[in-house]
């Protein structure tokens, strides 16, 4: 034991009460100072006598208790706020005001124009913060806006072949992204997000062929590879709704009550029905899976060959496939084959989307008449029997359309003049 | 100490902080008599020693909101404050000629002739303890005059329980040669 474990040893036990100071030095022979250390430890105890005046603790305990109580009472009035903070706060303000005007403001900017960067970044955080289960609608927005952005440049006496070439590669993108993004959308609205990427794309063909005809030779090749990519597309979210309205069909019982539930105000548009006597579907235009995508599209009937537009120039080596149930744009005939092995009872589909204006009775015509774009070789004239009157006859399964496809005008919206 | 003296004591500490009065004067209570040894320890004044208690304790009303618990005792806290009063006292004050310890008034409950032989004792210690050290007087008046274990002078002082022992046993070594002599 060292002398300050046996120093300390000693110190507990007479402080217990265990020991005297001459026992304990008597147990440590070979530490003659010991006991004078632990004597002058008793000693210092003598120490805790000394104290302060009570008059001045008494003072000090006044002082201490006012201090206190001013402490108490006034936490927020010894804290005033500095003007330098309410000139930051005053700078912050005017920044946030700025920049919110300014992102107000480039809603309708241009390529080109000063704030069009604004519009993009903005739209790059609203992307950010959008969930995934939104995605897919908003790149579908923001493909409108591309194609609204290059619809209003090409009014324009010239374009820029790089800004041509920027806003058509960011149409294609933004349309991809909301096609691959469509999966993380709600089931159930994950058809009516493909719809209105067929309804986009559609238009934007439309105006694609245009801006070809007018872009500078330099942007000629990327515009024709839009004009490829939103039929690509397009024809993709076709096939995505066949495959929902497959799984739909093979959770759906064909019995008569389901298809009471068709004609019912809740009835889903993908709704199976049995399919129609062979002999009827040889020479028929049949309906089919796709055909729940006309409901949203602007003519489903059967027009003459001559009320197509033209199949633009540099697509028309491609075959253009046999009629089918949903729209292939040019240059996509890989697609027929599966869209034209598609099941073709959908006619209650069609007929359950007579809420759209579709007639129960099958009026709507052929199965290639699925495209809303005038230019694809898939669109057809709206006809009067589009807006049959709601007392149709219910929906019979096998039932063949009777319509007489009739050319009819359409208006600038691309909706039917005609009336019943 | 009291099993429960410093969860009270953070408990009153709390209070403190929030402005409340009385556990602002039970802390000056707690710690007064130590806080003023201290000093007296090193100035060898008693107006002076009363003085700087006094601005110790008004520092600890003003900082104690402030205050973050770390696992030392809260006379730690203090003790460092009045460490820092004691040098401005040095450095600023002009050293007031050294009362003589018998002037200084004990608690009042030692009768006339106890009192004369304890200021004969304390004075002989007073001279010893001078010979120390600034630890070594530190150790001393927590250990044997305030009664603190060697664990919280370990925590108030910053050091190892070794360190404490060993500085405990040079200082009485020290203060038992000086009286022996």
């Amino acid at each position: 034991m060292t002398p300050e474990e046996a120093l300390e040893h000693c110190l507990e036990e007479i402080e217990a009460g265990q020991k005297t100071i001459a026992e304990c030095a008597a147990q440590h022979p070979d530490l003659p100072e010991l006991e004078a250390q632990l004597k002058a430890a008793q000693a210092l105890r003598a120490w805790q006598a000394l104290t302060a005046r009570l008059e001045a603790s008494r003072r000090i305990e006044a002082r201490l208790l006012q201090q206190a109580q001013s402490q108490r009472v006034a936490p927020r009035a010894q804290r005033p706020v500095p003007a330098l903070r309410w000139a930051v706060a005053l700078i912050l303000a005017a920044l946030l005001l700025v920049s919110a005007g300014a992102v107000a403001a480039s809603a309708n900017s241009l390529p080109g124009g000063s704030l069009y960067s604004v519009k993009r970044t903005t739209e790059s955080v609203q992307l950010f913060f959008t969930p995934p289960s939104g995605r897919a609608a908003f790149h579908t927005t923001l493909a409108q806006r591309r194609l609204d952005e290059l619809s209003a440049l090409v009014e324009r006496e010239s374009v820029d072949a790089s800004v041509l070439t920027d806003l058509t590669t960011a149409l294609t993108t933004e349309t991809q992204a909301a096609l691959a993004a469509v999966k993380d959308a709600p089931p159930q609205q994950q058809a009516e997000v493909l719809e209105s990427i067929i309804r986009e794309t559609g238009k934007q063909q439309t105006i694609l062929q245009t801006v070809k005809e007018s872009a500078p030779p330099e942007a000629q090749g990327e515009v024709l590879r839009a004009l490829e990519a939103s039929g690509e597309s397009q024809a993709l979210a076709a096939e995505r709704i066949e495959e929902i309205n497959s799984q739909a069909q093979a959770t759906a019982s064909p019995t008569p009550a389901s298809h009471g539930a068709v004609n019912s105000p809740t009835r889903g548009r993908h709704t199976q029905a049995p399919p129609p006597p062979a002999t009827q579907a040889a020479d028929t235009p049949t309906p089919t899976a796709a055909g729940s995508t006309l409901d949203i599209l602007p003519s489903p009937t059967q027009s003459p060959a001559s009320t197509r537009t033209p199949v633009p120039a540099a697509l028309t080596d491609t075959p253009i496939p046999p009629p089918a149930s949903t729209q292939i744009p040019p240059g996509q005939a890989k697609k027929t084959a599966t869209v034209t092995d598609l099941p073709t009872s959908t006619q209650s589909a069609a007929g359950g989307s007579s809420e759209n204006g579709h007639g129960q009775n099958g009026s709507f015509g052929g199965s290639n008449c699925t495209a809303s774009n005038p230019n694809s070789p898939n669109y057809c004239t709206p006809t009067a029997a589009l807006s049959a009157p709601t007392d149709a006859p219910p929906f019979t399964p096998n039932a063949v359309p009777t319509a007489t496809p009739t050319p009819c005008p359409t208006n600038a919206s691309g909706k039917p003049k005609c009336k019943p | 100490m009291p099993a429960n003296y410093y969860s009270d004591e953070k408990t009153l500490v709390q209070r403190a902080r929030h402005g409340d009065a009385d556990a602002v004067a039970e802390l000056y209570y707690r710690h007064a008599p130590a806080i003023f040894r201290y000093l007296y320890f090193r100035v060898n004044d008693q107006t002076a020693a009363e003085d700087i208690m006094g601005e110790v304790f008004l520092e600890m009303v003003k900082a104690v909101p402030r205050y973050a618990e770390r696992g030392a005792p809260f006379a730690a806290w203090l003790f460092q404050i009045a460490h820092s009063r004691l040098v401005d006292h040095h450095r600023y004050a002009a050293r007031r000629e050294t009362e003589a310890l018998s002037d200084v008034i004990a608690d009042g409950t030692l009768d006339p002739e106890a009192e004369v032989v304890w200021r004969a004792e304390t004075r002989q210690l007073a001279e010893a303890l001078s010979a120390l050290t600034d630890e070594q007087k530190t150790v001393i008046q927590l250990r044997f005059v305030e009664g603190y274990s060697l664990e919280d002078t370990a925590q108030i002082m910053g050091k190892t329980r070794g360190a404490i022992k060993a500085l405990q046993h040079r200082a009485l070594q020290s203060l038992a040669r000086k009286l022996t002599t």
